[in-house]
């Protein structure tokens, strides 16, 4: 039996529109999978390649930069058809997606609206598509749960009769022929639980000095791996109980409205606080130190705000995985943006920097009652982030939700003038005691940062 | 009225049996924290130590109580006397005895503050007079200590009610520990910060106890996450709960074995409050150069004793207690160990010797061999009022109690649980400390019917390993033979063979091997064997290691004698090497595999030569 998979009732109306525009779209879809059923709660087009505006910002306010000169020459047209496109522009898409999800959503798959015969053509495209997609989206994962289901969907819709078309992929075998999936249309929209935490990260890491990864990002993914396992094992308490796996996050009697589909529903959203517990191992075997050589130490420290959506029906298992996919998910994404601003690589040997990632910000998708995220930096206008949530899942939003402060927040926020001193979190409080020459760094990388965003569509770019 | 305070017998004659160098406050007494009634003193436990000054109290008693399981608190004090108080005076007016008490050291109000107790014992020790025969043992009395009097009290040796919940925290701690520079100060300064971050963590409440497969959490405050509907107030209802849950497993166990120590792990607690003030989102601090990074973990292993009227709030406080006194020992020991530029991980170790009512637990830097270690476990004799001539603190002589086989999987000490022996009104005498079960078809190894008394020789050089006088492994039938060719005993086609040994060549190779010199005593038939109580009794009580029996074709370990000085019945505790069977202790008791014997056992009329190992001098 196929994959059965339930859309909200805005989904449709999206597909609708972008259908009347009498032109070909690829998009993602954003849901959640699960044993029993997949939700789909979000599809957002691919955006386009080219748009005056936006160039002509790059030329004004970059001209001296380097990277956003690159970009510039980047720009490509939109293509003509759905078979012409670069599967990067959709991975990096996806990539960008996947970043602004909460735990428990993710891109489930992609989209496609084009005329009949373009769609007939591009069949073996969109295939590529999926498998480029998920190539990237994994390569930027720390850890992969076990269990994990991998089957990814793949929707239709021809233009002119309307018919949409939903197949599944296996992604961890795409030899394997697509399976129909049935999609379905509910109105009033899926309900939702939310799950919350706060997480103190303090992370230490070594970089090797045999080891290959050769950009920061890398040598932080590579450190990450541990803590990504450790993750993994963590006990997590749902409402302050340990409570078994199989159960329903949810018990039968506490839904409420099933069925009814009012509008109301879809702000209602029970949500649970969550705790993160990270076991120490014991072993058998006694262990000597383990001495090694390293080029570099880097640490992570600090809280990040942790925040997952699952479907009403989902187990606590369901839960559990969905939690620790944002805590691992958050982390990456906030090392990743912070990688692709700054030209890390200039860091002269012997120097020690602090930087401080964007800071996560939250804001509810419409329609819905599942939020998205955005990371922001330092010095970013609100509309800007506003301007690129548009850009990325074709929404607008009104209100954001700030969940985190930044150290860099404080003015007073310095560099600490020994080595080895930040590793806690009160230390980073201590950070903030003296005013010093990172202040000054941080104001121009932002710069950069804002530059960046101000690029908007070849934003999407950046990351090849 | 006279109060009692209960010491037990075997912390009494440690203390009294131990060398005090001089006057004053020489120690703590150390006993369960009873937090039903924290006036019921229980002495189980004894730390000797110079005390010079309040000043690092604190830091004495949590070194101190590093050493006993969890759920055991200072209790009082050991107090030696000058001569002007002599135990008569001071028996009889205790006052004086305060006085003195006061002028060194604070009154005995001060002393309770300190201690943060309402009353303490106090034992005093005093030199022997010289009309008291047993020279080497001092003379004790106990007294008690409140805010309004310093009063004698009786000892008693009643034993405990309630037997204490057991249980054994364990989890490794991960350090990371990088530095720039090659000095060792470096070093030092780096493990002295991640000393200070996991103080931190324990003082934040960071660190969360976990049972059964961590579906039960004990938290700061002492609240539990468990399942949904599951509470518990003190120890006893978590226990009998967890207990229910386990119910399981239980019956198979039976009652024979030790009660299991219910595992407990460590967790951090990693989520935390919404935005506390000083919560900011992470930031990354990358520094390059040329490091030298060291990864170590401490490997955290706690026993804790908790009565079942414990509040879970207090068990949660002594747990993270005993966790921050273990990493500060851990830390101390990487500390100390630290040489070259080099670490060493903290190993800890479980001991129970039977000197002792209560386990002790010590940290060795591993790498370090047991002669390297010499100095370090006389001072820790010397704290534990153990004996200086047997090696009860090393390393080979861990954890045996913990479980129920050795190392290997043979049985540990097959004669307990066995039934009284039948000599009526005889002393009984048996083996002291720990010995494996060896005997035929051990190891996938045929030697039916010619490896008798290689199985013994193993027998008694189990017990040699397990009081830690050697690290050496156990050594195989053709070990023996090399052992016995290397010694010039024997020809060099012996090694292989299928040829018996005797009692003299157990002694050869126990010398050999161990540089263990054995005493014999040999008798022309078994009957004469009924001579030999008091000779036997004598061994197990000076020496207590088992002894080898070689006579006719067969060969025996005794374990333990029964014998009536009055009516000169005699019964030993045999263990014997034929069996042939799995390691089913119900059999082996059951078909008297190991059991007393009484003099039929014998042949009347074989010659029979008994090997007595004396165990070396050292510590």
């Amino acid at each position: 039996m196929g994959r059965s998979i339930i859309a909200d009732e805005s989904v449709q109306k999206y597909i609708e529109k972008l259908a009347k525009e009498n032109k070909w779209f690829i998009g993602v879809i954003i849901g959640q999978l699960t044993s029993q059923r997949d939700y789909v709660v979000h599809l957002a087009r691919t955006p386009d390649p080219v748009e005056d505006e936006v160039s002509e910002e790059n030329g004004e306010e970059d001209g001296g930069d380097g990277v956003v000169n690159v970009r510039q020459k980047s720009v490509v047209e939109r293509p003509a058809s759905l078979e012409e496109l670069d599967e990067k522009w959709v991975s990096t898409h996806a990539k960008q997606v996947s970043r602004m999800l909460p735990g428990g959503l993710s891109v489930v798959g992609l989209f496609a609206i084009a005329p009949p015969a373009m769609l007939k053509a591009a069949q073996t495209k969109l295939r590529q598509m999926m498998s480029s997609v998920y190539k990237q989206l994994s390569k930027t994962s720390l850890t992969s749960p076990a269990a994990e289901i991998t089957d990814r969907i793949l929707l239709q819709m021809d233009t002119s009769t309307k018919k949409l078309t939903c197949v599944t992929v296996d992604i961890a075998d795409f030899k394997s022929a697509p399976r129909p999936a049935e999609w379905k249309f509910q109105s009033g929209g899926s309900k939702w639980v939310r799950l919350n935490s706060n997480i103190n990260l303090d992370i230490p890491i070594t970089v090797p000095q045999d080891s290959k990864a050769q950009s920061l990002l890398k040598q932080i993914q590579v450190g990450l791996a541990d803590f990504g396992s450790w993750i993994q094992t963590s006990v997590v308490t749902v409402g302050g109980a340990v409570r078994a796996g199989s159960e329903p996050l949810v018990a039968q009697g506490e839904k409420k409205g099933k069925g009814k589909g009012s509008a109301a529903s879809q702000d209602e959203c029970t949500s649970f606080d969550v705790g993160i517990f990270l076991p120490f191992v014991t072993s058998e075997v006694p262990q000597d130190p383990v001495v090694g050589q390293s080029q570099a130490t880097i640490n992570m420290v600090g809280t990040s705000v942790v925040r997952a959506f699952v479907s009403a029906r989902a187990t606590v298992a369901d839960a559990i995985e969905a939690v620790k996919t944002d805590v691992l998910r958050s982390i990456m994404a906030r090392c990743e943006l912070l990688c692709e601003e700054f030209d890390v690589a200039e860091v002269t040997q012997g120097r020690s920097e602090v930087y401080d990632p964007p800071v996560r910000l939250f804001c509810r998708l419409p329609h819905t009652a599942v939020q998205v995220c955005d990371y922001v930096f330092q010095d970013e206008k609100t509309e800007e982030v506003k301007g690129r949530i548009q850009e990325l899942l074709d929404i607008q939003v009104e209100e954001l939700e700030e969940a985190e402060k930044s150290a860099a927040d404080d003015d007073t926020w310095s560099q600490p003038s020994l080595p080895g001193v930040v590793s806690s979190q009160s230390q980073v409080a201590e950070l903030t005691e003296k005013k010093s020459s990172v202040r000054a760094y941080l104001g121009a990388a932002v710069g950069g940062a804002v530059a960046a965003i101000a690029a908007g569509i070849s934003y999407i770019y950046l990351n090849e | 009225m006279a109060s009692s305070i209960e010491v037990s017998a075997k912390v009494l004659s440690a203390v009294t049996s131990s060398e005090w160098a001089s006057r004053g406050i020489r120690g703590f007494l150390v006993g369960p924290a009873n937090v039903q009634s924290p006036d019921d003193i229980q002495v189980t436990g004894v730390w000797h130590m110079e005390l010079i000054d309040g000043n690092e109290l604190k830091e004495d008693i949590n070194a101190c109580l590093s050493h006993f399981p969890c759920g055991n608190r200072v209790v009082g004090l050991v107090f030696l006397p000058s001569s002007n108080c002599s135990k008569s005076k001071s028996e009889a007016d205790p006052a004086c005895l305060a006085e003195e008490f006061a002028e060194q050291n604070g009154s005995g109000a001060q002393w309770l503050e300190r201690l943060g107790l309402s009353q303490a014992a106090v034992l005093c020790l005093w030199r022997p007079g010289k009309s008291s025969e047993d020279a080497a043992s001092m003379d004790s009395s106990v007294f008690l200590v409140s805010p309004e009097s310093f009063a004698l009290a009786t000892i008693t040796d009643t034993p405990r009610g309630k037997p204490p919940i057991r249980m054994r925290l364990k989890g490794n701690i991960p350090l990371t520990i990088s530095t720039e520079s090659k000095g060792e100060e470096a070093l030092r300064a780096e493990l002295d910060h991640e000393l200070t971050r996991l103080q931190r963590h324990l003082q934040a409440g960071d660190l969360v106890y976990g049972l059964e497969s961590n579906t039960v959490l004990i938290q700061s405050g002492g609240s539990v996450a468990a399942a949904p509907g599951l509470s518990w107030r003190t120890c006893g209802e978590l226990y009998k709960n967890l207990g229910d849950v386990a119910t399981g497993n239980k019956g198979k166990l039976g009652k024979a074995q030790t009660q299991p120590r219910l595992p407990v792990s460590i967790l951090l607690r990693a989520s935390t409050e919404a935005n506390s003030e000083n919560q900011y989102a992470p930031i990354i601090r990358h520094q390059t150069g040329s490091f030298q990074s060291v990864r170590v973990s401490l490997p955290m292993d706690i026993l804790v004793d908790v009565e079942e009227s414990v509040p879970m709030f207090d068990l949660y406080n002594s747990l993270s207690d005993a966790v921050l006194r273990q990493v500060n020992t851990l830390f101390s020991c990487l500390n100390v160990f630290t040489k070259n530029n080099k670490l060493l991980s903290p190993e800890v170790f479980h001991f129970h010797p039977s000197v002792l009512d209560s386990p002790v637990t010590i940290v060795y830097p591993r790498g370090l061999s047991d002669d390297e270690l010499e100095e370090e476990r006389k001072i820790l004799h010397k704290h534990l009022c153990l004996p200086m001539d047997r090696p009860l603190l090393r390393r080979g002589a861990s954890g045996l109690f913990l479980s129920s086989s050795a190392p290997g999987g043979y049985l540990l000490n097959t004669h307990l649980g066995l039934s009284d022996p039948p000599v009526k009104g005889g002393t009984v005498s048996t083996v002291v400390g720990y010995y494996s079960y060896h005997h035929y078809m051990q190891d996938k190894f045929d030697d039916d019917k010619w490896g008798c008394a290689y199985r013994s020789l193993q027998t008694l050089i189990s017990w040699f390993r397990y009081q830690g006088y050697t690290d050496r492994n156990i050594p195989t039938h053709r070990e023996i033979q090399k052992a016995l060719v290397e010694i010039g005993d024997k020809e060099e086609k012996f090694v292989g063979s299928r040829q018996w040994i005797g009692s003299f060549e157990v002694s050869f190779v126990l010398d050999h091997l161990l540089g263990v010199t054995s005493k014999f005593i040999s008798v022309n038939s078994g009957s004469e064997l009924s001579s030999t109580g008091q000779q036997l009794a004598h061994h197990f009580q000076t020496q207590g290691t088992p002894v080898m029996i070689g006579g006719g074709v067969l060969a025996h370990t005794i374990l333990g004698v029964s014998y009536s000085e009055l009516t000169g019945d005699i019964s030993f505790l045999i263990l014997d090497p034929h069996y042939t069977g799995g390691e089913d202790l119900r059999t082996i008791h059951d078909k008297g595999w190991c059991g007393w014997k009484d003099m039929n056992f014998w042949n009347q009329t074989a010659h029979y030569n008994m090997c007595l190992p004396q165990r070396p001098a050292c510590v």
